[in-house]
């Protein structure tokens, strides 16, 4: 089993092999965040594919909570199980939640297509959801070895006839009446001509279902574990996003209302909100409806952090899961001590231009050396501020970076070419390092010089998102298992880690199928365009470069979410071919920035950092995907 | 074993110009599609005064002016044939919210045609419908002729060369096709082993780890390898190009595989009737429920086959919708002449056979 | 030998960079597995790997790329499951040209055989007065018959051309007891002929013209059996259709069998030759100098005369008859194939060329008894 190759954790189902792979430390932030407000109200959690969301659903499901007493000693999974228990998720290495992931795509939706009144239509969806929630729960009991008779169910109180009506004291019946209401709604869903309004009379009847409004807890008796247990029931509508926008917005007033008992939540991708829910969502503000509190009835948690980007943090949690894929692959197992990725991939020796590149670079710099008018005590006075450990090449190429910009610099010559003064104003200030980034860039352009090896630099083109980690990292580990066949060290050179993810990068793209998938490559190869252009102007204006493209947010404003460009922007940000930074302030101004994501990022051949982006306009953005007026 | 009544290439136009003429009012439900191939078959049964032309026009979003254009081009082209009115119906194959709803948009039409008019034959010409239109009116049409004494015929053509510079965009996300739904949506079903039985295609992976995932992880995968092909090496690059997914992903041992015809849909509806027949009667008395789901990805001719394995054993399909298409190049309209495949099938005349 | 030491090997031999190896160690994993190990001709101890180090080595340094492109973009691998698939097809083929006959000897449209009365009787009839014989070994008979359970009876179909006087007999009565069964007082002569054989790339086994009016091949071989007993107890009626199937074959043959058939025909009285196919391979998987001029070129320079016998004639480097096949079937490759894949050089042949000494990555048993020339 290699872990790298299998695309998410999603497809695990044993949670033998699930646990040990799941990173700790997202988890346990997540529910730090919000601990005291996660199952007693309705939770809403955004995040991008791959950002964990369906990990996090299947990490609460009672197949993997049982599994835990198993993984009792376990080390690797300690820190993890810690955090579910003071979450209340673990009670004493026993299940304290009966979760049900429930996938909210293709049938419930077309529940909306029916040719009924809309509010028919809503109160099917909601006994649908209902309906297949309590048979989950009762699935995933028996899937556990519960016996069905060692189950209580226990309502709110004064809710007697509610009670009966979903016949809540004997646990077959009340699975039989969750059945015909599953079974008449699938029916009146799968017709090839559904029946007329009017022609509906008994399958209303059958569809009156409502248990949400009165579950409060399930019992298990000691027959199962030994002891009593008391679990939260659970619902997690995981891809809220594919229900219709009306449909989610009544399912979200629905599940609102704090007079329900049961833990609810719903995981939804960016683009289930459009472009202005979005942006409100990241700048944290909410619609109110009369009524309602959103802040008191409902919690968002945004599973990407746009804004307050904490680099390091990532790259410990890649590390994190680096360590933990590698574990099960023999190569990299040596003689009893464990290789890290990180390590392997850090050793790395930097690499060099060839003589004849370093030797044009030279010649170039004497050129400028000249036009400047310059003496060599200032060079070398300039390149003594310098860091120390930068290889020669670079630091020819930050001398080409800071002697163009000198150039530019410099207002009048004297016209017989008298030396220029020293300018004694000039501090000699110590270069910083994004200019050096900025050159390293710059020689991957002119010269192929390798850039992106190390492992920072592959945990920084995640954008966060463990899923893309091991997606660009799995060629490398795919490189290094070659290694291990052909006898050779474990090792790769620069060159060869930088071409391998550049290709992955490529391939990667390429592979995009998803809607308007054509258009978002037109828009991150124009962007990326751009950014390239600007980053290899010789005298770096923005020091490491662009890698965004930024629009005034009031230009932002007058986009249309009828146009196709807004479709467009909908699924580049759900699939991370760009992210939106914004408000961005910058030059007195607040901009609208979509950086590119990670991957497009490397296939450029960008700098990482993020900041540095092209000016434009959203008329110029319609162009590019072809769609302008 | 069920036999189904076809007929390709030549005995196809024998067929149509010696059965038609004298049958009683017939319908002609078809769609403007941008290839050739369309209109050979309107051209044959548009003059003959008992048959009715109507045709669904496919909207997407996200279609490029290119395609647009010809399909308009098209549809003139069609009303020129047509000895009786014609009518072309928009089909809005996506809603605003990108949820596919193409097929029942589809079946309410073809309700109304039905209703405005007595036939005794429908002919449903599938060369330019996309197989989320086509198959659920197919079946629509076959559960009509099991109550009413309907004829129901299903025709396609096909060339080798159609448009290969023009690749389709999928959603991103699958769902059943309308008429065809899972059994194991509902509870009693729910633990049902899955055998997914899905056509390989180039460039599918994105959109077969989509419907992997989206069926959670079927127990047993079969990957249909297009085998007689053009290209004798074509399954074995497709099966490279996919290996991630059946090596690492599925499980899959290269006994799971089975083969059929590139182009022949009565091969793909044998081989697939065959691995379900045998699996079902494997499983009989074991306690263990199964289902067959079938994917059909890329080449419309094979996926005909899976609509007539899916109608004569009530098989669910599972797919991904087509959003838009992406045109590399040119598009050079090909040549008006005979399609290098013809089929006829007679849908009311599922039988199963007596041994 | 361990695959990971193979592998190893392999890409020493072929000097492959990092990306290369990592590419091609994974299509290696697939054929290997899926395909390649499970050809008959190998056995423990000899299988692909093996044989591909021998194979590569014998190529120069220079030449290896070339080389290896045949096996990596050329050749052509019939599985057995493929090659079942091709035999599944055939049942389906034989009843269209049954479907077709019957609507042109009653008049009908072939859409109407289903429908009229008269006509699925005679279709009926005619499927009981088939016989279907299997060709050689190759023809995997038993595989068919599998595969037409309930179509096809046990009675119909034997596995050789040479069928004794006795066997016609018990054929015939079983036949009369079939035809019994469905009320047809048709008589007991079988009335349709399928010959099945599994692959054809020069169409000379199946027929071929000797000379003088002379024919040749297996068709010609049945004619002449049945033709013993066709005064006293004929097997087949004088106007049979025969249908000479191949499950697969090349461009060129399916060709040339369609042609000599309707020559056969037009000296034959009343029978009526009727050649399919499961599969034809096309035309563009052929490797001649015009082609693929580089390696052919390669595999011209590499030959060794030595492997040529009275069979196969001479300069056979693309093969038999120069077919220039890339083909290896499951079971055995086909001489038509280039002969660097199947070709094993003996030291003792007279005309043999040390420094061409060709081993075999696809060794093939010999069918004929063959004597080096």
């Amino acid at each position: 089993m290699n872990p790298w190759h299998k695309r998410a954790n999603e497809f695990i189902r044993d949670a033998n092999e699930l646990l040990p792979l799941i990173s700790p430390q997202p988890i346990k932030r997540f529910f730090q965040r919000e601990s005291t407000r996660l199952f007693d109200r309705l939770v809403v959690v955004v995040g991008s594919p791959g950002s964990g969301k369906t990990t996090l659903a299947r990490l609460l499901e009672l197949r993997t909570l049982a599994a835990v007493p198993d993984f009792k000693g376990n080390t690797d999974v300690r820190e993890l199980l810690a955090s579910l228990a003071k979450a209340d998720v673990l009670d004493d290495l026993e299940p304290a939640i009966l979760a049900l992931r429930l996938p909210a795509g293709g049938q419930l939706r077309s529940i909306w297509d029916l040719p009924y009144d809309v509010r028919l239509r809503h109160r099917l969806l909601r006994a649908m959801i209902e309906a297949k929630t309590v048979l989950g729960w009762l699935r995933a009991m028996e899937d556990v070895g519960i016996n069905l008779e060692q189950v209580r169910i226990i309502t709110t109180p004064n809710a007697e006839a509610a009670r009966d009506a979903v016949n809540a004291d004997d646990l077959s019946a009340f699975r039989e009446r969750a059945r015909v209401t599953e079974r008449a709604i699938f029916k009146l869903i799968n017709a090839l001509v559904a029946p007329a309004e009017d022609e509906l009379g008994g399958h209303l009847i059958d569809v009156a279902y409502a248990p949400f409004a009165i579950i409060e807890w399930i019992e298990i008796s000691a027959a199962w574990r030994g002891r009593a247990l008391r679990l939260k029931p659970m619902v997690i509508i995981d891809d809220a996003h594919e229900l219709h926008p009306t449909q989610l917005e009544d399912v979200d007033l629905w599940l609102r209302d704090r007079e329900i008992k049961i833990a609810r939540w719903m995981l939804t991708r960016i683009d289930s909100l459009n472009l202005e829910d979005f942006r409100r969502v990241l700048r944290d503000e909410e619609t109110v409806s009369p009524g309602t509190n959103p802040g008191r009835d409902r919690v968002r948690i945004l599973l990407q952090d746009t804004e307050n980007r904490n680099r390091q943090a990532f790259r410990a949690i890649a590390e994190d899961v680096a360590r933990r894929y590698l574990q099960p692959l023999a190569a990299f197992h040596r003689r009893g001590s464990f290789l890290s990725l990180k390590t392997i991939l850090n050793t790395a020796r930097p690499p060099v231009l060839s003589d004849t590149d370093l030797h044009i670079l030279r010649a170039e710099n004497a050129r400028l050396v000249e036009e400047n008018q310059l003496t060599r005590e200032r060079v070398e006075a300039m390149e003594a501020a310098y860091p120390a450990d930068i290889a020669p090449d670079v630091k020819a190429a930050v001398t080409h970076i800071m002697l163009e910009r000198e150039l530019k610099r410099t207002p009048q010559r004297s016209l017989f070419g008298a030396p220029a003064e020293d300018s004694s104003e000039e501090e000699v200030s110590k270069v910083p390092r994004p200019v050096i980034t900025g050159a390293e860039l710059q020689m991957l352009h002119r010269f192929e010089r390798p850039f992106y090896f190390g492992f920072e630099r592959l945990a920084d083109a995640a954008n966060e998102n463990i899923e893309q980690f091991v997606t660009l990292a799995s060629v490398l580990v795919d490189r290094l298992e070659t290694q291990a066949i052909r006898g050779r060290p474990l090792a790769l050179d620069a060159r060869q880690q930088h071409k391998a993810v550049r290709e992955q990068a490529g391939d990667l793209i390429d592979q995009w199928d998803f809607p308007y998938a054509p258009q978002v490559r037109k828009l991150v190869d124009f962007i990326g365009g751009r950014c390239e252009e600007l980053t290899l102007r010789p005298n770096a204006p923005l020091s490491d470069g662009a890698n965004a493209y930024g629009i005034l947010r009031s230009d932002l404003e007058n986009l249309d979410s009828n146009d196709e460009l807004a479709r467009v922007l909908h699924y580049a940000l759900a699939y991370q071919a760009l992210v939106l930074i914004e408000p961005y302030e910058c030059k007195g101004k607040t901009w609208a920035l979509f950086e590119l994501g990670g991957v497009a990022i490397i296939a450029k051949g960008l700098t990482h950092s993020r900041g540095g982006f092209v000016e434009g306009t959203l008329h110029q953005l319609k162009t590019s995907v072809g769609s302008a007026a | 074993m069920i036999r189904v009544p076809n007929l390709s290439l030549d005995d196809v136009d024998e067929f149509i110009s010696d059965y038609f003429p004298t049958a009683g009012a017939t319908l002609l439900i078809g769609n403007v599609g941008f290839s050739p191939e369309v209109l050979y078959f309107p051209e044959r049964l548009g003059p003959l005064s008992n048959v009715d032309m109507r045709f669904f026009h496919e909207r997407r979003p996200a279609v490029p002016a290119v395609i647009t254009h010809l399909a308009s081009e098209r549809e003139q082209q069609l009303r020129e044939l047509s000895a009786c009115p014609m009518q072309v119906v928009d089909i809005a194959i996506l809603a605003e919210d990108g949820a596919p709803i193409g097929g029942r948009n589809a079946c309410m039409q073809v309700h109304q045609w039905l209703n405005a008019k007595a036939y005794t034959d429908v002919v449903v010409d599938a060369t330019g419908m996309s197989r989320c239109t086509a198959f659920p009116i197919v079946k629509q049409l076959y559960q009509l002729s099991r109550d009413t004494p309907i004829r129901v015929h299903l025709l396609v053509a096909d060339s080798t060369q159609a448009f290969s510079n023009v690749e389709s965009v999928s959603n991103d996300r699958g769902g059943w096709m309308h008429g065809f739904p899972g059994e194991t949506e509902t509870d009693e079903f729910a633990k049902a082993l899955k055998l997914w039985v899905v056509q390989l295609s180039e460039k599918a992976g994105t959109s077969l780890q989509t419907m992997y995932r989206e069926l959670d992880s079927p127990e047993e995968v079969c990957p249909v390898l297009p085998f007689p092909a053009q290209n004798p090496r074509r399954a074995d690059e497709l099966l490279f190009e996919h290996r991630e997914y059946w090596q690492r992903e599925w499980f899959e041992s290269p006994l799971n595989f089975i083969r059929a015809h590139e182009t022949d849909p009565m091969d793909v509806f044998h081989s697939i009737a065959r691995l379900h027949t045998t699996r079902v009667e494997a499983l009989t008395g074991s306690g263990l429920i199964s289902q067959t789901v079938l994917s059909p990805v890329g080449r419309r001719l094979p996926g005909i086959g899976m609509l007539l394995a899916a109608l004569s054993y009530e098989l669910p399909i599972f797919y991904l919708e087509t959003v838009g298409y992406d045109v590399h190049g040119d598009l050079v309209p090909g040549a008006r002449g005979i399609p290098t495949h013809r089929w006829h099938f007679r849908v009311d005349k599922l039988t199963p056979t007596h041994d | 030998m361990k695959e990971t030491l193979a592998k190893r090997l392999v890409a020493d031999l072929m000097d492959w960079k990092l990306e290369r190896a990592t590419s091609e160690f994974a299509w290696l994993d697939l054929m290997v597995n899926y395909k390649f190990d499970s050809y008959q001709q190998y056995g423990p101890g000899h299988r692909f790997y093996v044989h591909l180090l021998r194979w590569l080595s014998q190529y120069e340094m220079a030449d290896r790329e070339r080389i290896w492109k045949l096996l990596r973009e050329h050749l052509v691998y019939i599985s057995q499951d493929e090659m079942h698939h091709l035999v599944s097809l055939t049942g389906p083929v034989i009843e269209r040209e049954m479907r077709t006959a019957v609507a042109k000897q009653l008049g009908l449209p072939v859409y109407r055989v289903n429908d009229d009365p008269k006509a699925s009787r005679r279709l009926a009839e005619m499927q009981c007065r088939t016989l279907y014989v299997g060709v050689s070994d190759g023809a995997r008979i038993d595989v068919f018959r599998r595969y037409n359970e309930g179509t096809v009876n046990n009675e119909q179909v034997v596995a050789m051309i040479e069928i004794s006087e006795l066997k016609q007999a018990g054929l015939k009565e079983k036949l009369r007891e079939r035809l019994d069964a469905i009320k047809s007082t048709a008589p007991a002569t079988f009335e349709w002929v399928c010959l099945i054989d599994d692959f054809t790339a020069s169409g000379t086994t199946s027929i071929r013209e000797e000379g003088n009016g002379k024919w040749g091949g297996k068709v010609q071989r049945f004619i002449k059996e049945v033709d013993k007993t066709r005064e006293n107890a004929p097997l087949i009626t004088d106007d049979a259709h025969i249908q000479v199937h191949h499950y697969l074959a090349s461009k060129a043959a399916s060709i040339k069998v369609s042609g000599l058939l309707e020559r056969f025909q037009a000296q034959s009285s009343g029978m009526r030759f009727i050649p399919s196919f499961s599969y034809v391979l096309p035309n563009d998987v052929v490797v001649t100098s015009a082609t693929h001029p580089d390696l052919a070129e390669l595999l011209e320079k590499s030959y060794d005369p030595g492997i040529e016998t009275t069979h196969t004639g001479s300069d056979i480097a693309l093969g038999y008859k120069q077919c220039g096949l890339p083909l290896v079937l499951d079971h055995n490759t086909p001489n038509n194939s280039v002969a660097t894949l199947w070709a094993r050089s003996d030291p003792k042949a007279e005309k043999y060329e040390k420094h061409n000494h060709m081993s075999p990555l696809f060794p093939r048993r010999q069918r004929h008894s063959d004597v080096r020339s």
